[in-house]
């Protein structure tokens, strides 16, 4: 082979390559960019396309809680050390609400924006009197899952954004999406925003 | 290619990056060894492994006899023009391995209706369409413009 030859058919080789990324990515990322929506031919899930214009990762009749998510009786509890407060969904709307456009984004690879409602968790924090330092262990009452109980620092917890979410998109959060209440907090992976939430405590 | 003597830039960068990939293999594998559970690491292991086997006895014997047979049956083809077929058939295959698994998953029954909304295959088949249709329109132009250029050609045997 010449070496013109060669390096003609290097050339051609990540020409090659270059168009099939473009292509693949192209026809795929439509799920997590909205500019590219339209493209989106293969990715597993569209943007918009779930309940509240929102996809879901997990149904709420995959995690098992559908009677538990609808019992009337269902409160929020809210612990520091002996320090319990427990809250209906009703007595939850009837604090202050705040508002928050925050994504979705999934460690599966995709990533949708919408826009959320309830109450900031750090007031929740102040009713129970923890301190500004505190972390949380947020728990959800699905009865498994591996992200069933997680953790979050003080800097996810004293964000304004951070909230323990009622409404989604103008509408009462769907069972699917975590009704009665939920997690939504910035910068943190989809698994981590707790859905059908259970309880909050306080950790040190 | 050119032997690179010692002090060129060329040399110094591929060095640096060398040192810096093998450095920050040595950090992932320290925190995946010390933070990881045996059993994650195993799993990091076999996927690896599983990884080349699939590289070196399917992928890579696959692209072999396929450009044996391109060069067989595109003796007379021009290089770019070969090109052109390799990338079409080479995306063809790419997206058709991505698409396979989201068949086989939506066969299967499943209780999340907000994934795997689309008609996969029927696209898939499209998208063929439309490569296939590109290269053939792309291989006969530039077939036809590579002979239209050796014609013009005056020749040397007079």
């Amino acid at each position: 082979v010449n070496p013109r030859d060669r390096q003609a058919s290097r050339r051609g080789f990540l020409i090659g390559i270059g168009a099939t990324a473009a292509t693949l990515v192209a026809l795929t990322a439509g799920q997590s960019f909205g500019v590219l929506d339209s493209l989106n031919l293969f990715a597993p899930r569209r943007q918009g396309f779930g309940p509240q214009t929102l996809p879901v990762n997990r149904t709420a009749q995959q995690a098992k809680v559908t009677e538990l998510a609808r019992d009337p009786g269902w409160q929020l509890e809210v612990r520091n050390g002996s320090r319990t407060e427990k809250l209906s969904r009703a007595a939850l709307l009837a604090l202050r609400q705040t508002e928050a456009e925050l994504p979705i984004a999934c460690v599966e690879g995709w990533s949708t924006n919408a826009h959320w409602r309830g109450v900031r968790l750090r007031d929740l924090m102040d009713r129970v009197g923890a301190p500004h330092d505190a972390g949380v262990r947020v728990s959800s009452f699905q009865p498994e899952g591996n992200y069933r109980v997680t953790t979050m620092g003080p800097e996810f917890v004293q964000d304004p954004t951070t909230l323990v979410a009622l409404e989604l998109n103008g509408e009462n959060l769907d069972l699917d999406h975590g009704y009665p209440a939920r997690i939504i907090a910035p910068g943190r992976p989809g698994v981590l925003q707790t859905k059908w939430l259970g309880s909050l405590e306080v950790i040190r | 290619m050119a032997r690179l003597a010692r002090g060129d830039p060329v040399r110094a960068a591929r060095v640096a990056l060398a040192a810096t990939g093998v450095i920050l293999t040595g950090v992932g594998i320290y925190f995946l060894v010390t933070t990881e559970p045996p059993k994650a690491v195993l799993g990091v292991v076999v996927w690896l492994a599983a990884a080349v086997v699939i590289h070196d006895g399917v992928i890579a014997p696959g692209t072999t006899a396929a450009n044996a047979l391109l060069s067989r049956v595109g003796r007379r083809l021009p290089h770019s023009a070969l090109l052109v077929i390799r990338t079409g058939f080479g995306l063809g295959v790419v997206l058709t391995l991505v698409v396979v698994p989201e068949l086989i998953a939506q066969a299967r029954p499943h209780a999340n209706p907000t994934i795997l909304v689309g008609d996969y295959l029927g696209r898939l088949i499209v998208v063929w369409g439309v490569i296939v249709l590109a290269v053939a329109i792309a291989t006969i132009a530039l077939t036809w413009r590579t002979r239209r250029t050796i014609d013009q050609r005056p020749s040397i045997h007079g």
